[in-house]
C-alpha cells in the first residue's frame, strides 16, 4: 500500500514537470514580453537592448531560463555550477536545505506585469472567495448527486426515475454561462429576488477580502453572512444545476450495474436482509468508482467555477485568470496555471489512493 | 432403413446482424437517437437553407434609427428582432453565426479525434516505452485544466495576429485530443489481448491487416461515440471564449461572439437578441448529447438480465 | 415436521417465461422432479438445456421484472412459487442453501471471506457478529481450507480457485440448511480439484443428512457423486431415475446419445460419436418432441404432439414414445 502511494507521488511530480515546461512553452510562444517594448520602438539602440535583457538574464538560452524560473538553477552562476546551491546541496530542495530561495520551486512566484504585487499575494487574495463558492458548490452537489443517483438507481424503471433522469439530462445539457444568464434574467432581473452580480452589496460593505470588510463583519456578522448568502444563491445554483445531473446519472449506472452483479444475486440467495444487501453488498461496489470521482473535485476548487465567477463577477481566482489573460500578465499566469496543475494532480492521487483503499483488488 | 424425423418448422431463420446493424437497430429504436437527429437536422437545415429567407446581408447595416437604439422586438420583418445599437437583424446574424460555430465544432471535433485517436491506437498497439512516453505526454496535458489552457492559448494566438476561425480551432485540437487517446489505447490494449486477434496472428495473418480489419473496427466504438460530444464542446467552448472576448472577432459573426454584445443590452431590456443565439446553443448541444447518448447505448447496451 | 414419506422438495410442472422484446418466452416446461433428504440428485443437460435457470427459479433467485414463474415448488410442504420476497428470505440460506459456479464473481470483492460466512448466520440464526465469526472459521475448517484463522480475515482474490468454491460450500452450509443447491460447482476448476471439491460438498452434505441438487453438464461428476439424475434438454425433462441405472441403460435417446459421445478409450481409432445438429433455442422450440430432428429413434408421430413423461420399469421416467426400443438397444450394447 505504501509502495503503491509512492509510487503515484513520484508519477505526480514526474507530470508537475512536464507540465510545468508546457506551461513555460506555450508562455513562451507567446507576444508581449520585454522584448516587445524594443521591438517596437526604434529608439533603443541594439546594445542597450541587449543590455536590458542581460539584465533580466534573457541572453541566455531557454533551457536556463526555464530552470532559473522553476528554482531548480541558481541565478549567480553558469553551467552545471548553477546546479549546487552555497550549501552543497541540490537547489531544486528547499530552501533551508539548498540555500537558494529564488524560483517557483521555492516559493518566489513572480510580481504581476499589471500592479507590480507579489502574484502569490493576489492569487491567495482570489482564493477564498473561489473557495467559498466552489467548496459549498461541491458539497451541496456531491450530496445531491449520491442521494438522487442511489434512489432513482434502485427505483430505476419508475415513473419517479424517468422524471429525475429526463430533468438532470436537460440541465446538463445547458452551458454553464447560458444557464447563469437564464437564472440571472428570471430571479434577479424579472423577478428581483437576488443581486445580479458581485459577491457583496457595495453599497453596504467594502471589497470582500480587504481589512474593512473583516471590520464591517466584526461588527454585525450575521448582517454580513446574509448578505453572502444572498449573493451565493445564483452561482452556488447555477453550478449545483449543471454538476448534479453528471454525477447523479454517474452513480445510477454504477447502481444498476451493481445491482446485477452477481454477487448482489449471491447475497439475495443467502436470504440477507434488504437493507443488508443493498448497503452492504450493491452499493459498497457501486460507490467504489463515484468515491475516486471526489478527488477529482479538488481540482475544482481552485479553477472549477471560471465561468460561473465571470457570469456573476465573482471576485476569484477565475476572474483573476480572466484579467491575467486579457493583459497578458504573464507572471500571473505562469503561477495561476502551475497551481491548477498542481491541484489536479494531486486531485489524481487522492483519488487513485482513495480507490485503493475502497477496493482491495488494486493495491497491487 | 429408419425414418428419418421430418425437418423441424421453417420458423425464420434470424438473419444474421452484424454488430453494426444491430447498433443501428437499437439506435433507431429508442427515442433519444432518433429525436437528437431531428433536432439538429432542423438546426442544420435552418443554417443551410435560412440565408434564402433572410431578406438582409448580414454586412448590411440599414439606417440605424435614433429613437429605437435598443432595437425592435420580434416583428414579421425581422423575426428574431433587431440588435441593439446597429439595429441588424438577429436572424440573419444567428443564421451566419451558426454556420461558423458549427463549422468550429465539427473541424474541431475530427482534428481532435483524428489525433486521438492516432496517438491511441500507436501507444496501444506498439506498446513499450513508446506507450509510455506517449501516456506520459498525455498526463501532462491532462493536468492543466482544459478551460485554463483553452483560454490562455486562445487570448495567445489572437494576440499573435489570429482572430479567425482557424485559431479557435487550433486550439481546441492542441488541447483536446487527450481523452480520445486515451480511451483508444483502452481499447486496442483489451483487444490486443483478445483471442480473436490471436488467433489472427496465428493463422499468419499479416499485422497490417490484422490492425486495420480486425483492431480498427472493434477500438472505433468509443470514437463514434465521443465525436457528437466532441461537437457539442466545441460550439460551447467557442461560445464561451467569443462571449469572454479571445474568441472569433465581431466581424464574423458566431452565436458566442453575439452573446458578448447582447449581454449589455440583457438588463436594458432587449433578451431577444441573447435569446435566440442562446435558444441555438442550447438546442444544439441537447441534440448532440442525445445523440452520443443514444450510440454509446446502441454501442454498448447497458442492462442485464439478473 | 415433514411427514415420512413426504419429500424435501416437490416440484411440479414448473414453467419459467422470459420476457423479451419479442413477447413471453417460455424456456422452461413442464418440470417436475422430487428431492428427498439426504439424497444428491444431479440435474443434467447441455448450455441451454435451462437447468440453471430453474434451480434458479426454486427460490425465485431470477429477476422479478423479466421473468415470470409458474407450477408449483413446495419445500417441506410449503409452496414456494409466488411468495413475496420478506417472505422468501427466512428460506433463502437458511432452508435452502445455494452454490454458484464462478465464484470469482458470486463473492462479493470488496468484503472479507469471514464477513460473507457471519453475514448468514447472523441472518438467519440470531447470534451477535463476535459469534458468529467464530462459527464461521469453524465451518472454513469443515470445508477442508488449511489456516481458518488467517483466510477468515482475507478477500475473494487472495485464495485459489478451489480454496474459493470450497468458501463458498462453507457460506451455504452456514445458514445449515435442509438443502443445497450447487449450480456447476465444479465447471470453472482445474480437473484435479474439481474432485476435492466434490468430495467436501458430498460429505458435508451426507453429514447433515442435507440433500443435494446437483446441476451439471459433466456425465463424470454425475457417476461419481448422484444417486438419481435428471437429465434435461430444451427446457424439458427427458429422462429421470436412478442414477447408476440410467447412465447404464439409458430409455431416453437424447441420453443415450450424451452417454455414447463421450470419448472413451475402448471406441480408440474410431471416429468419435457426435449428436448431430444443434440445441433449438427457445425461440424455435420444434412442436412436437424437442429432440426429434435430431434423434436417430425418430419417427413420424415424435413430431405430433410431445410425449409426455412417461414411467418406464421401475422409478424411471421418460418423455420418449420409443423408449422401449432405445432400451432393448443399449441392452444389447452391456451385455
Amino acid at each position: 500500500m505504501i509502495k503503491f502511494a509512492l509510487r503515484r507521488i513520484a508519477l505526480g511530480i514526474m507530470i508537475m514537470v512536464g507540465s510545468s515546461v508546457l506551461i513555460y512553452a506555450l508562455i513562451l510562444a507567446a507576444p508581449g514580453g520585454p522584448e516587445q517594448k524594443f521591438a517596437e520602438n526604434p529608439k533603443y539602440t541594439a546594445e542597450q537592448k541587449a543590455g536590458y535583457l542581460k539584465s533580466l538574464g534573457l541572453d541566455k538560452p531557454v533551457p536556463v531560463q526555464y530552470c532559473r524560473w522553476l528554482g531548480a538553477c541558481r541565478r549567480d552562476k553558469d553551467g552545471l555550477d548553477a546546479l549546487i546551491g552555497p550549501t552543497g546541496l541540490p537547489v531544486f530542495l528547499p530552501t533551508p536545505l539548498s540555500g537558494i530561495n529564488t524560483g517557483i520551486l521555492h516559493g518566489e512566484l513572480g510580481y504581476s506585469y499589471a500592479n507590480g504585487e507579489g502574484v502569490g499575494d493576489s492569487i491567495a487574495q482570489a482564493a477564498l472567495p473561489t473557495l467559498i463558492l466552489a467548496g459549498l458548490s461541491i458539497v451541496i452537489w456531491l450530496t445531491l448527486a449520491v442521494i438522487l443517483g442511489v434512489w432513482t438507481g434502485l427505483k430505476s424503471g419508475s415513473k419517479f426515475d424517468n422524471t429525475v433522469t429526463t430533468f438532470t439530462y436537460v440541465t446538463s445539457t445547458f452551458p454553464t454561462f447560458i444557464l447563469g444568464f437564464m437564472l440571472i434574467w428570471i430571479f434577479a432581473v424579472t423577478l428581483g429576488w437576488t443581486p445580479v452580480s458581485g459577491m457583496t452589496d457595495a453599497r453596504q460593505f467594502p471589497a470582500f477580502g480587504s481589512e474593512l470588510y473583516w471590520q464591517y463583519f466584526g461588527l454585525d456578522p450575521a448582517a454580513a453572512l446574509i448578505d453572502l448568502a444572498r449573493h451565493l444563491i445564483l452561482p452556488v445554483s447555477t453550478l449545483v444545476l449543471i454538476s448534479v445531473a453528471g454525477d447523479s446519472r454517474y452513480v445510477r449506472a454504477s447502481v444498476i450495474d451493481s445491482m446485477s452483479m452477481e454477487h448482489v444475486r449471491t447475497a439475495r440467495a443467502k436470504g440477507l436482509p434488504y437493507r443488508r444487501v443493498i448497503i452492504r453488498h450493491a452499493l459498497r461496489t457501486a460507490l467504489v468508482p463515484f468515491a475516486t470521482n471526489l478527488g477529482l473535485a479538488f481540482p475544482f476548487l481552485f479553477g472549477g467555477a471560471l465561468i460561473t465567477e465571470t457570469i456573476f463577477s465573482w471576485p476569484g481566482v477565475g476572474r483573476l485568470t480572466l484579467l491575467a489573460t486579457n493583459g497578458l500578465d504573464y507572471p500571473m499566469l505562469m503561477a495561476i496555471l502551475l497551481i491548477a496543475s498542481l491541484m489536479v494532480v494531486i486531485g489524481n492521487l487522492i483519488s487513485d489512493l482513495l480507490y485503493a483503499i475502497l477496493d482491495p483488488r488494486v493495491r497491487l | 432403413m429408419k425414418k428419418r424425423a421430418a425437418q423441424p418448422d421453417a420458423r425464420a431463420v434470424h438473419r444474421a446482424e452484424s454488430p453494426w446493424r444491430q447498433a443501428r437497430r437499437r439506435f433507431f429504436a429508442g427515442r433519444q437517437g432518433p429525436l437528437g437527429l431531428a433536432i439538429i437536422g432542423v438546426i442544420f437545415a435552418f443554417i443551410l437553407i435560412g440565408p434564402i429567407f433572410a431578406p438582409f446581408n448580414y454586412s448590411d447595416i440599414p439606417n440605424p434609427s435614433e429613437d429605437v437604439f435598443l432595437g425592435r422586438g420580434p416583428s414579421f420583418e425581422h423575426i428574431f428582432g433587431e440588435t441593439a445599437q446597429l439595429q441588424l437583424d438577429v436572424y440573419t446574424l444567428v443564421v451566419n453565426g451558426g454556420r461558423s460555430s458549427l463549422l468550429i465544432g465539427f473541424v474541431s471535433a475530427i482534428g481532435s479525434i483524428a489525433i486521438g485517436t492516432l496517438i491511441g491506437i500507436v501507444a496501444g498497439y506498439f506498446g513499450g516505452r513508446l506507450d509510455s512516453f506517449l501516456m506520459r505526454l498525455t498526463d501532462v496535458f491532462l493536468a492543466i485544466p482544459s478551460l485554463f489552457v483553452i483560454i490562455v492559448g486562445a487570448r495567445i494566438l489572437s494576440a499573435l495576429g489570429g482572430t479567425g476561425l482557424q485559431t479557435i480551432v487550433i486550439v481546441f485540437v492542441v488541447f483536446g485530443w487527450m481523452g480520445i487517446a486515451r480511451l483508444v489505447r483502452g481499447q486496442v490494449l483489451a483487444l490486443r489481448e483478445m483471442e480473436f486477434i490471436e488467433a489472427a496472428r496465428a493463422l499468419g495473418v499479416r499485422p497490417i491487416r490484422i490492425a486495420l480489419r480486425h483492431v480498427l473496427p472493434n477500438a472505433i466504438g468509443p470514437v463514434v461515440v465521443s465525436f457528437p460530444f466532441a461537437v457539442g464542446g466545441a460550439i460551447i467552448g467557442e461560445a464561451f471564449i467569443s462571449y469572454l472576448g479571445f474568441g472569433v472577432s465581431a466581424l464574423t459573426p458566431t452565436w458566442g461572439n453575439m452573446l458578448t454584445n447582447a449581454e449589455d443590452f440583457l438588463l436594458q431590456g432587449n433578451w431577444w437578441w441573447l435569446f435566440f443565439p442562446g435558444l441555438f446553443i442550447v438546442m444544439t448541444s441537447l441534440s448532440v448529447n442525445m445523440i452520443g447518448d443514444a450510440l454509446r447505448d446502441s454501442l454498448e447496451p447497458e442492462g442485464r438480465r439478473s | 415436521m415433514i411427514k415420512r414419506g413426504t419429500p424435501l422438495l416437490q416440484v411440479r410442472d414448473l414453467a419459467i417465461s422470459f420476457r423479451t422484446s419479442r413477447g413471453l418466452l417460455r424456456v422452461v416446461d413442464g418440470v417436475s422432479f422430487d428431492l428427498a433428504a439426504g439424497e444428491c440428485l444431479a440435474v443434467v443437460g447441455e448450455s441451454g438445456s435451462g437447468k440453471t435457470v430453474s434451480a434458479l427459479a426454486l427460490i425465485s433467485l431470477l429477476s422479478r421484472r423479466q421473468s415470470v414463474i409458474e407450477g408449483s415448488v413446495k419445500f417441506k410442504g410449503k409452496e414456494l412459487v409466488g411468495l413475496s420476497e420478506d417472505a422468501l428470505r427466512p428460506i433463502r440460506g437458511g432452508g435452502i442453501g445455494v452454490i454458484f459456479q464462478e465464484p470469482l464473481s458470486a463473492l462479493n470483492p470488496v468484503t472479507t471471506i469471514g464477513e460473507q460466512i457471519s453475514e448468514v448466520i447472523v441472518a438467519h440464526r440470531k447470534l451477535s457478529w463476535r459469534e458468529a465469526k467464530k462459527l464461521a472459521i469453524g465451518y472454513l475448517e469443515q470445508v477442508e481450507i488449511s489456516q481458518p484463522d488467517q483466510r477468515v480475515r482475507q478477500f475473494p482474490h487472495e485464495l485459489s480457485g478451489g480454496m474459493r468454491q470450497r468458501a463458498m460450500i462453507a457460506m451455504a452450509l452456514a445458514g445449515e440448511p435442509s438443502m443445497i443447491i450447487a449450480d456447476e460447482p465444479t465447471t470453472a476448476l482445474d480437473v484435479t480439484i474439481q474432485a476435492q471439491v466434490l468430495e467436501v460438498l458430498r460429505r458435508t452434505t451426507t453429514e447433515r443428512g442435507a440433500a443435494l441438487l446437483l446441476i451439471t453438464h459433466d456425465l463424470g461428476v454425475v457417476a461419481e457423486t448422484a444417486d438419481r439424475i435428471a437429465v434435461m434438454y430444451a427446457g424439458q425433462i427427458v429422462e429421470t431415475g436412478n442414477a447408476a441405472d440410467v447412465l447404464r441403460t439409458p430409455a431416453s435417446p437424447y441420453t443415450r446419445d450424451l452417454i455414447t459421445s463421450i470419448p472413451s478409450f475402448a471406441a480408440r481409432g474410431r471416429k468419435l460419436a457426435t449428436i448431430k445438429g444443434m440445441v433449438p433455442s427457445p425461440a424455435d422450440f420444434p412442436s412436437g418432441c424437442r429432440f426429434a430432428p435430431r434423434c436417430r429413434y425418430a419417427i413420424a408421430a415424435c413430431t405430433t404432439a410431445t410425449p409426455p413423461l412417461a414411467p418406464v420399469g421401475k422409478s424411471r421416467l421418460v418423455r420418449c414414445i420409443r423408449a422401449k426400443d432405445v432400451v432393448s438397444g443399449a441392452a444389447r450394447r452391456a451385455r
